[in-house]
């Protein structure tokens, strides 16, 4: 899986380099997640600009890794959601769930 | 994933529920990769008829173990009479720490009908909503409502809604699988696919509405197997 990484101060930003996030790759994803919290990480910001498509493996992966932030007192964030993207959020009312935001820059003014 | 695939096929319903008046149909064919479908219907007295329709997140034996904790409970009620809302609010909190530490969620939709009084009263917890093609109208209209996916927070509340239904008119509920479905260009199945078909197909047997589904899935795609497991359950008042 392609992923750009980056730190700004204490949070880390992970961008999605894929057209798809699903069961093909979600596990790669998981592992990635799994290893900045282990690593101490709390506050991970997720930037979607490449994903064309997710499924519900790609959808399980971010919630697990928003529950497991959220109880390591952190927070995990979205942004730059593409169409398909936004609609599978809105169907699963998961957009009510992760604080979601157009860009980057406006993810991290939100910490 | 055989196991997987024995044990979700082994918990799908082999039969309808007779209540006079009714129709109803339901089938799931399963992709090479094994996804957590899981329909059911089931009566509760000489009138109500509950119809769900559910997908387990993920491909593995995990998912296909949830499917069957949550038709244990789901069956461990019928006939408690208790609304749609309160039957997902329910799972929600006794699958919410199950779902947790199994990584997993599940979208549900879920409906009671009564035909007594014609009335379907529904739930969602973010499963795909259901089609409904009115026996006088054309087109088709969805029926939704407001609720998050099961897994996400301990407790939830969820709307429930209604609508009365009248003779001819047909109900598809169906997993994402259907429009998720992909041809050589990348274009998907979509939902407006769906209910062009559903419009033209709403008198035939349910069972023959089920096919021509298939059939067009795999005319779209152009391959003789599905990419995801796809379930398709279509209700007709007679």
């Amino acid at each position: 899986m392609n992923i750009k990484h980056e730190i700004q101060g204490e949070i880390r930003i992970i961008s999605l380099r894929e057209e798809r996030l699903d069961a093909h790759n979600s596990d790669l994803l998981k592992s990635e997640l799994n290893s900045l919290f282990e690593s101490g990480a709390k506050n991970i910001v997720i930037d979607l600009k490449e994903v064309r498509f997710i499924d519900s493996s790609g959808l399980g992966v971010l919630v697990s890794g928003f529950k497991n932030a959220s109880a390591r007192q952190g927070s995990l964030t979205l942004c730059s959601l593409q169409n398909q993207v936004r609609s599978m959020f809105e169907l699963t009312r998961l957009h009510r769930v992760f604080d979601i935001y157009t860009t980057i820059d406006e993810a991290l003014e939100h910490f | 994933m055989e196991i997987a695939q024995q044990i979700q096929m082994s918990l799908l319903p082999d039969a309808a529920p007779d209540i006079p008046g009714v129709e109803i149909s339901g089938r799931c064919i399963s992709a090479a990769h094994v996804g957590g479908d899981y329909y059911d219907y089931f009566c509760c007295g000489e009138h109500r008829c509950d119809i769900l329709i559910a997908d387990v997140s993920g491909h593995s034996v995990g998912a296909a173990l949830i499917m069957a904790e949550v038709r244990t409970l789901l069956r461990a009620q019928i006939g408690a009479a208790r609304s749609t809302s309160t039957i997902l609010q329910d799972i929600n909190s006794q699958l919410y720490e199950d779902l947790t530490r199994a990584e997993l969620f599940i979208t549900m939709f879920y409906a009671g009908y009564n035909a007594a009084t014609g009335r379907l009263s529904y739930s969602n917890a973010g499963h795909n909503p259901p089609l409904v093609c009115r026996s006088g109208g054309d087109g088709c209209s969805e029926l939704d409502a407001e609720g998050l996916i099961i897994g996400v927070k301990p407790a939830v509340l969820f709307e429930e809604r209604e609508i009365e239904l009248q003779r001819g008119d047909v109900l598809l509920l169906y997993t994402d699988g259907l429009i998720e479905a992909m041809n050589g260009d990348g274009e998907m199945f979509g939902t407006d696919r769906v209910c062009r078909q559903l419009s033209q197909v709403r008198l035939l047997p349910t069972a023959e509405i089920i096919d021509s589904f298939y059939r067009s899935l795999y005319e779209f795609t152009g391959s003789s197997s599905l990419q995801d497991d796809v379930s398709l359950v279509v209700v007709r008042l007679a």
